[in-house]
């Protein structure tokens, strides 16, 4: 168990492979084996815990994977990576279930890709981009304005130079 | 909402994240939202044009042919120049993921070359993990360079040069991918010193899949493949594939086709999806490619049957004519997607006692015949005699192939291919006469082409496909 606190003072007990989701505390936990206590100083408990929540669904589900390919094959070779023809149809009840998790507001999206970036944790941080990339897909840059509340602060002719730079993009 | 710009406050590596998920075009169409937006997508590493994106089809419909192929290309033109201009941007930079897609193409490039050679060539030179290409030439060939076989970065690849008139034959010089995991070839011709060089030169590689290419040569072996996908494939001699290391097997087996493949040491295969497939209606008595298909497939916990066209059934049964003991066998699934299943019930029968641990059996078929009720009464029939496995009607999920279109345009592929390769294979058999040699070179294989003529078998598979349209 390792026990990870939040930047307002939470703490969170969770099994090391849970933790171990993250590539920095992986590398905390490589560098000094008896580590037990890790402070996260930018991640509040809110978002501390979304982000748990999603690192303990992916390691029970791919602890499920290696327990049925166990059965399936006699090979003690170790070699973790499956092809991903084999993944499909166990992926698909993740894929689903990712679909819902991250069906979140915006600035709850914006801290779970800061925290994601910050812990390194590259499957949540596809998840949340990829999120955000959908929502910015298919709108005319007047929508996306209004919908992430940006700013233009071009005069109108700054921002006509930069449409006619690559016109085949506002087309 | 509380009107603060949270995106915007985001680092740039992050923006960089998000816009690495965008097509190009839409990451470019982002510097126009604010100051901090401006340059934001120059520094991202992936690139993806689809020239769809860049065309609407409305154009087509709206205006008379002899304008739509101007307009068209001049599509093409203007697609061509924004290319070369993003690459000239991106000189020096890391180019982690190319993308590209390009069919409808109407212009032909035979003085200057390619220009998806010269992209790749570009490309290479940046060190990506991955380029994915789809591009259908209207009549030159891209001539795939060389160097996309000796890029040390590529991780992963996908070369699909959909070239009808005469397709590509891949013989690069070497082959040294060491990064290399996972490549998609399609479309082209492949010939076994080709096979060899890829699979000596690639020592990572997990993943290989062929989709509608011609295969002249007589086995693929290596001891590093994980998944293995022969997709609408032609070949004239049998193939032995032999992958000690083979996890997943893909592969179609086509009514038409001389030469089957002959699968043997393959005890780790978890999972196979075999497809039998109708494409030309004339007489196939002679060929059995299917009968020895299941031999070395009997460790596999998973196996997947699609069944299309009515010669469909006799080779299922043909197969499983032999089948083996499916000691592992868990899970079958069976795809039909016109009802010749009820036609093979008592060897689906047969292959349920061959397989004592089976638990499952999943159908899916298309929609119109979820109804066949008939056949859904036998299917349980089949199953009720045994105590561990039940039926399930699956709907949607988990198919091998997502629709009928899907189908036929794979089956359509395989028609031109099996054409071109009749001629190639003829062609070679009139030069090794001429010769006098013993016509050897790979091609094997009896009078295979005196039995099925090209023109006859085309008129087939247009009238089948217009009574699928039908259905």
């Amino acid at each position: 168990m390792i026990t990870l606190t939040s930047s307002d003072g939470v703490q969170f007990d969770v099994r090391e492979a849970v933790a171990k989701e993250s590539q920095i505390i992986r590398d905390m936990i490589q560098d000094d084996c008896v580590i037990t206590n890790i402070p996260l100083a930018n991640v509040n408990h809110k978002i501390l815990s979304i982000v748990l929540e999603y690192c303990q669904m992916h390691v029970d589900k791919t602890e499920m994977e290696v327990n049925a390919s166990k059965h399936q094959t006699t090979t003690g070779e170790g070699s973790s990576s499956v092809p991903v023809a084999l993944k499909v149809s166990s992926n698909k009840n993740l894929n689903d279930w990712d679909k819902e998790f991250i069906n979140v507001d915006l600035d709850t999206l914006y801290d779970l890709i800061l925290a994601a970036n910050y812990l390194n944790i590259s499957g949540l941080l596809n998840l949340t981009t990829q999120a955000a990339a959908d929502i910015i897909k298919g709108k005319t840059t007047e929508e996306i304005r209004a919908t992430f509340n940006i700013k233009n602060d071009f005069t109108p002719e700054e921002e006509a130079a930069i449409r006619k730079e690559n016109p085949w993009a506002f087309e | 909402m509380r009107g603060i710009d949270g995106i915007s406050a985001l680092p740039d590596s992050v923006l960089e994240h998000i816009l690495s998920s965008l097509p190009t075009k839409k990451a470019v169409g982002t510097s126009a939202l604010s100051k901090r937006w401006k340059n934001v997508w120059a520094s991202v590493p992936v690139l993806e044009f689809d020239f769809a994106d860049f065309w609407s089809e409305d154009t087509f419909s709206r205006t008379k042919y002899s304008t739509y192929v101007n307009e068209h290309s001049e599509c093409h033109e203007n697609f061509v120049r924004l290319i070369d201009a993003v690459l000239a941007s991106r000189q020096g930079q890391q180019i982690d993921r190319f993308t590209l897609v390009w069919k409808y193409q109407v212009k032909s490039y035979h003085y200057h070359g390619h220009p998806v050679r010269r992209w790749i060539k570009l490309v290479l030179r940046q060190s990506p993990r991955v380029l994915s290409i789809y591009v259908k030439p209207s009549d030159t060939d891209v001539e795939v360079p060389g160097i996309a076989f000796t890029c040390s970065s590529l991780e992963e690849m996908k070369l699909q040069v959909d070239q009808e008139e005469w397709p590509e034959v891949l013989e690069p010089k070497l082959v040294n991918l060491p990064s290399l995991k996972r490549l998609n070839l399609g479309y082209f011709t492949i010939k076994a010193d080709f096979m060899s060089k890829l699979l000596l030169g690639c020592p990572k590689l997990e993943e290989l899949e062929l989709y509608a290419c011609g295969l002249n040569l007589s086995q693929i072996s290596c001891s590093n493949l994980k998944s293995l996908v022969l997709d609408g494939c032609c070949n004239f001699a049998e193939i032995r594939v032999s992958i000690p290391s083979l996890q997943y097997l893909k592969v179609t087996i086509m009514s038409s086709q001389t030469a089957g493949f002959v699968f043997e040491n393959m005890p780790l295969l978890v999972k196979a999806s075999v497809c039998f497939l109708t494409d030309v209606e004339f007489e196939r008595a002679f060929y059995n490619s299917e009968a020895k298909i299941l031999n070395g497939l009997s460790s596999v916990t998973n196996l997947d049957v699609v069944l299309h066209g009515s010669e469909a059934a006799g080779m299922l049964k043909h197969a499983l004519k032999n089948c083996p003991y499916f000691e592992n066998l868990k899970a079958v699934h069976f795809e039909n997607f016109d009802g010749c299943l009820i036609y093979c019930l008592d060897m689906i029968d047969r292959l349920v006692w061959h397989s004592p641990i089976l638990e499952k059996l999943t159908f899916y078929c298309c929609k119109d015949l979820c109804d066949e009720i008939e056949l859904l009464e036998m299917l349980r029939e089949v199953v009720s005699e045994h105590e561990n496995c039940q039926l399930v009607e699956s709907k949607q999920q988990g198919h091998i192939y997502e629709s009928l279109d899907e189908l036929k345009k794979l089956l359509l592929r395989y028609m031109l291919r099996f054409e071109k390769m009749m001629m190639e294979v003829t062609a070679a058999e009139v030069d090794a006469e001429a010769e006098e040699e013993d016509g050897g070179g790979g091609v094997g294989g009896e009078a295979w082409w005196e039995e099925g003529e090209a023109g006859e078998g085309e008129e087939g598979l247009a009238e089948e496909e217009e009574g699928d349209v039908e259905q």
